[in-house]
């Protein structure tokens, strides 16, 4: 018998924690969560979770000194799963928040959709993402999106996950056992079950 | 500004991720042109969304014609949870009664809505301020629909989007035709007409920063002779967010004119509470009327033989050692 895995999610004040709590509470998870660094360093699989403005989350890091650890474990491959705003965090900044760094893990900066020739945003849906053979962990299919940002081109050691919306963009990036999603696995139904599973095997 | 710089066109990628790429362009332009043949709106790029609602009073699913005489329809976690099995894209639940009592209520059925559902859960009704928002989220939807409170006071959709966001923020807005094309607004569950143009508000609610319109018919709800194809239309033309249909689906043609219409999601409640049609089987009918849709059933995840698909009920049920709520 495998063992049950323990995951900690990064408790932020905008983030809405209890989809993602419940997806891997219904994964059969041990599930934490943590806003110290001690936790985010402790912990064998953390996921950054996040919903709302970029320069409220990215200031809700800051005000629990989260960066160094986050950036630590990223750095050295250790589990991690940045889910939505918790992957455009991961980047080195948001035309959402100019002059706001991100943790700048992920070389990119992440730029609003073009909504000029009248395609809705935010993108809101499901959409049909497709990994490039390298990646070992974000499985082909139909993702739930939720976003009006996005990183358009594939940052320099990460495995890319393309999608098209306005133009093609970057579903998810993946380096080994460190993830960062675009879409909600967690509201993904089977789809996200499937990769948060491969996940929690990584 | 951003589309400029969205397409990568090669440049330091690999052979195989240039073509995932690729494949992605592929998938996307197939997909317009079938919509484009139809003379559908080729910028709805996604899927439509198929959205079972569950009207829930005292914690039970109720559904009622026009707003009135509402009869019992079963237990609004059990019935998500079919929902989505069948294939739904979103599930939302209205909190027809709404009263400062039944809060307590309804947030159990949101969390025991969770519990069930991994996709996306939408609650409205009786939702007065912020905070009421901030705990239905904590109880677990993922997006919260504002009536009556957002016309009381509009400011209410700019704090909430600047507090989760717009993607967040859905503007409910239960429409009556008032004569020669135009529709005012209606509040309190149908029983309180205000001289407010349901149009634009819809327009004036998007620059507060609404992020989704969930827009229905009175005159349709529960009456099963199609959605209000003009209102539709009109919001259509005022507005660039997501538009879900609402009031009067009773067949998946009904459902393709909507979308024709200007609908990025179609919502209903009677059809699939009363078992006339699935949700798996409105999605092959809509797909045969040339509607794209995400197929229910193909097992989650493209084929890849590194791995197999989990289904629904195969994993052991949560047993966390320390309650984290």
């Amino acid at each position: 018998m495998s063992p049950v895995p323990a995951v900690t999610v990064v408790r932020t004040s905008t983030a809405n924690l209890a989809s993602v709590l419940s997806g891997f509470e219904g994964l059969g998870c041990r599930v934490r969560t943590t806003a110290s660094p001690a936790g985010v360093a402790r912990a064998e699989r953390l996921v950054l979770p996040g919903v709302g403005a970029f320069a409220a989350a990215r200031r809700a890091i800051a005000s629990h000194g989260l960066e160094d650890a986050l950036r630590d474990r990223v750095e050295v491959g250790r589990p991690t799963l940045g889910i939505c705003l918790g992957m455009q965090l991961m980047a080195r900044g948001s035309e959402e928040a100019p002059g706001e760094p991100g943790l700048g893990v992920i070389d990119g900066i992440v730029e609003g959709y073009d909504s000029g020739d009248g395609w809705r945003v935010p993108q809101m849906g499901w959409n049909r993402v497709f990994p490039a053979d390298g990646c070992a962990i974000v499985p082909g299919g139909y993702a739930y999106f939720a976003n009006s940002y996005r990183l358009a081109e594939a940052p320099a050691g990460w495995q890319p996950v393309w999608c098209e919306y306005a133009g093609r963009f970057l579903a998810a990036v993946e380096r080994g056992a460190v993830v960062g999603c675009q879409f909600h696995p967690e509201l993904s139904g089977a789809y996200g079950r499937a990769l948060l599973t491969r996940w929690l095997e990584a | 500004m951003a589309g400029t710089k969205s397409v990568v066109g090669g440049k330091a990628l690999a052979g195989t991720e240039a073509l995932a790429g690729t494949e992605a362009v592929a998938e996307a332009k197939a997909g317009a042109a079938r919509e484009a043949a139809l003379g559908l709106d080729t910028r709805a790029a996604l899927p439509v969304r198929i959205i079972p609602c569950l009207d829930v009073r005292d914690g039970r699913v109720v559904k009622g014609v026009k707003f009135r005489g509402l009869t019992d329809q079963g237990d609004p976690a059990a019935l998500a949870r079919a929902y989505e099995e069948q294939g739904a894209d979103e599930v939302v639940v209205l909190d027809v009664t709404a009263t400062t009592e039944a809060r307590g209520t309804r947030l159990d059925t949101v969390r025991a809505v969770r519990t069930r559902l991994s996709v996306p859960l939408t609650v409205g009704g009786g939702i007065g301020g912020v905070e009421d928002a901030s705990a239905l989220l904590e109880a677990g939807a993922d997006k919260v629909a504002v009536n009556t409170a957002a016309l009381k006071r509009p400011g209410l959709l700019t704090e909430l989007a600047a507090r989760f966001g717009s993607q967040c923020v859905v503007v409910s807005i239960d429409a009556l035709a008032s004569g020669r094309g135009t529709y005012q607004v209606v509040v309190r569950s149908g029983t309180e007409r205000l001289a407010v143009d349901a149009v634009g508000w819809a327009r004036r609610a998007v620059e507060l920063g609404a992020g989704e319109i969930l827009l229905t018919s009175i005159d349709r709800d529960g009456t099963r002779s199609g959605y209000e194809l003009p209102l539709l239309r009109a919001v259509r033309s005022a507005v660039r967010v997501p538009i879900v249909a609402s009031g009067g689906a009773d067949s998946p043609e009904h459902m393709a004119h909507a979308v024709g219409a200007g609908a990025d999601a179609v919502l209903a409640a009677s059809i699939f509470h009363q078992r006339n049609w699935t949700v798996e089987r409105v999605k092959e009918a809509l797909a045969r009327l040339g509607v794209r849709v995400r197929p229910a059933h193909e097992g989650g995840t493209d084929a890849h033989p590194a791995i197999a698909s989990p289904g629904v009920g195969e994993y052991p049920a949560a047993a966390p050692e320390e309650p984290v709520r």
